[in-house]
């Protein structure tokens, strides 16, 4: 027989819903398992004593070179591609130029150093080593290295050179080395340069404004050649700590980061920093002032699983339209209003930056917002 | 040498996972209370399930998986443990909340971060994957003494963050069960 508390334990545990962006890809499991299949048997060909084969993909690190081209989370994990292995764990610089030369930083003490990928251990999660050489040759100046694990895409890594730290990410940079680091409202948002390392980014912030801030970081936000990226940090779970949501951008490329102390709703995107005053019981802001259309968010005060009358409705020239939620446990949302056809549901044409209004209703109050349709809207 | 996955293999491994991964990232979400973490978790117990898929007998693979996963968590953890910033820790609420039913059950959830590891997961695989003392005894190592002193003392410790002291009811029912 249980306890009525252990009956509440297990009923809260069931209830708990994981954060929707857990996930995972089955298609990547089976890669990573053949990967570790063939290393496996590869191993035991060349007559190197190794456990079970599942052993090899977390205990046993295997040194190899990555192309520059070739995907991270596949990087040897690919008929075809997967580079020749250094049974025995010995480490092999990639062959790169662009990351043997490495790319130009700028360090806390006000210098520059050439930031550089050495090797990639194919363990897993794949290890990154890293160095940062002063390009000053003064007498102080020397070469200090850092190894950091690698994460699956969307996945941030915290590296540190010292009390530098740094922010690792898969994927390659786009063309815009702009990045930033944000730390939530009412804190600064520091700027940050991100840098190709191999097939991976380096979100390197502005190393002096970061010490100047002095409050640690809560997300981060980079550019890639198809969109722009938004991610939230390990952060201590505080009272005062800022609730954060990424919020998928409404023309489907990347994400933006929404951010709250219950005081101020902050959007950020790399280029722009959106804050506005909450305004209990609902707030609910157009995206706009931060490049983005037809999303609104915000944050009410009830959230979570409990059934407390929370609704998104939308119109788009007068005409009833569903919206995308999405909600977080913290209060905060987004909603994105759909992309409209050519005409109205009455037949006529749609204006080439139609109406759009937005309510939230939650806790029986509601607030309509307008918020600009954006010139995508397809018009007839 | 392992056998190779065959194409049927694969795809019964791959509706094994559209099955299974809800429980297993629940589970990892339920341990870590990271996404990272929880991902990265269950991404590495479905790999080495999948190596081992030849071996896994039907009807045995989410238990199996689950151990897998459970095992990794612990290995990560006696890794990383000593790397552990005080800024990554969770701080104990106050004491002052007063809780719906509802808050008090995601309260309750949260409230797993200040458990010690072995207790934290002691009360996941008893509350939430529903396993008895002895199977949790078994996938975790220990004898099922310390799976019960692991529950007792986590759900004490819960009940005393959640300034709940043990109630007449149930202590009387703990007297019944024993």
């Amino acid at each position: 027989m249980s306890t009525r508390f252990e009956e509440t334990l297990r009923t809260a545990l069931h209830e708990e819903r994981p954060p929707l962006e857990l996930t995972v890809d089955t298609a990547e499991v089976v890669r990573e398992g053949e990967s570790v299949r063939r290393r496996g048997r590869r191993l035991r060909q060349a007559g190197i004593a190794v456990g079970t084969a599942a052993a090899v993909a977390v205990a046993v690190p295997v040194v190899s070179s990555i192309r520059s081209d070739t995907p991270p989370s596949r990087a040897g994990t690919q008929p075809g591609i997967a580079a020749p292995s250094t049974p025995g764990g010995s480490r092999t610089p990639i062959v790169d130029g662009m990351n043997m030369q490495g790319a130009t930083v700028r360090t806390a003490d006000g210098g520059t150093a050439r930031l550089a990928l050495d090797t990639v251990a194919e363990s897993y999660p794949p290890q990154l080593s890293l160095s940062l050489t002063p390009t000053a040759q003064g007498a102080g100046a020397k070469q200090t290295t850092t190894v950091t694990p690698s994460q699956k895409d969307g996945g941030v890594t915290v590296g540190r050179f010292g009390d530098q730290t740094f922010y690792l990410v898969s994927g390659t940079p786009g063309v815009d080395t702009r990045a930033a680091v944000v730390s939530g409202p009412g804190r600064p948002t520091v700027p940050a340069q991100q840098v190709r390392v191999g097939t991976y980014t380096v979100i390197w912030p502005d190393q002096a404004a970061a010490k100047r801030a002095a409050t640690p970081a809560v997300g981060v936000l980079w550019r890639t050649v198809t969109g722009e990226q938004a991610a939230t940090l390990p952060t201590r779970r505080t009272a005062d700590a800022p609730r954060l949501l990424v919020v998928p951008r409404p023309d489907g490329k990347g994400s933006a980061l929404l951010s709250t102390d219950t005081r101020t709703l902050q959007l950020n995107t790399v280029a722009h920093q959106v804050a506005t005053a909450v305004t209990p019981p609902v707030t609910a802001v157009p995206a706009s002032g931060a490049g983005l259309g037809r999303l609104v968010v915000g944050l009410v005060p009830v959230a979570g699983i409990a059934p407390d009358g929370f609704g998104v409705t939308a119109k788009v020239a007068g005409r009833a339209v569903t919206p995308e939620v999405q909600r977080e446990r913290t209060g905060l949302f987004a909603a994105t209003v759909p992309a409209v056809g050519v005409s109205a549901a009455s037949g006529e044409p749609l204006p080439r930056v139609p109406a759009v209004d937005v309510t939230v209703s939650a806790g029986g109050a509601t607030r309509t917002v307008a918020v600009p349709g954006q010139a995508e809207v397809p018009v007839g | 040498m392992p056998k190779l996955v065959h194409s049927s293999d694969r795809t019964d491994f791959e509706e094994f996972v559209e099955h299974a991964s809800p429980s297993l990232l629940h589970t990892a979400w339920l341990l870590t209370g990271q996404v990272d973490a929880s991902r990265e978790l269950v991404q590495a117990a479905l790999v080495k399930t999948y190596v081992a898929w030849s071996r896994v007998r039907p009807g045995e693979a989410l238990a199996y998986a689950r151990r897998v996963l459970v095992n990794h968590h612990t290995d990560t953890w006696r890794r990383r443990r000593r790397e552990t910033r005080l800024e990554d820790m969770p701080e104990s609420p106050g004491p002052d909340r007063a809780l719906e039913t509802v808050e008090e059950r995601r309260e309750i959830v949260r409230l797993l971060a200040l458990l010690p590891k072995q207790q934290r997961t002691v009360v996941v695989l008893r509350y939430y994957a529903d396993l008895s003392e002895a199977a949790v005894a078994d996938l975790l190592g220990i004898s099922t003494g310390s799976v019960k002193s692991a529950a007792s003392r986590g759900l004490a410790r819960l009940r005393a963050e959640l300034g709940e002291p043990a109630s007449v009811t149930d202590l009387n029912d703990r007297r019944r069960q024993a």
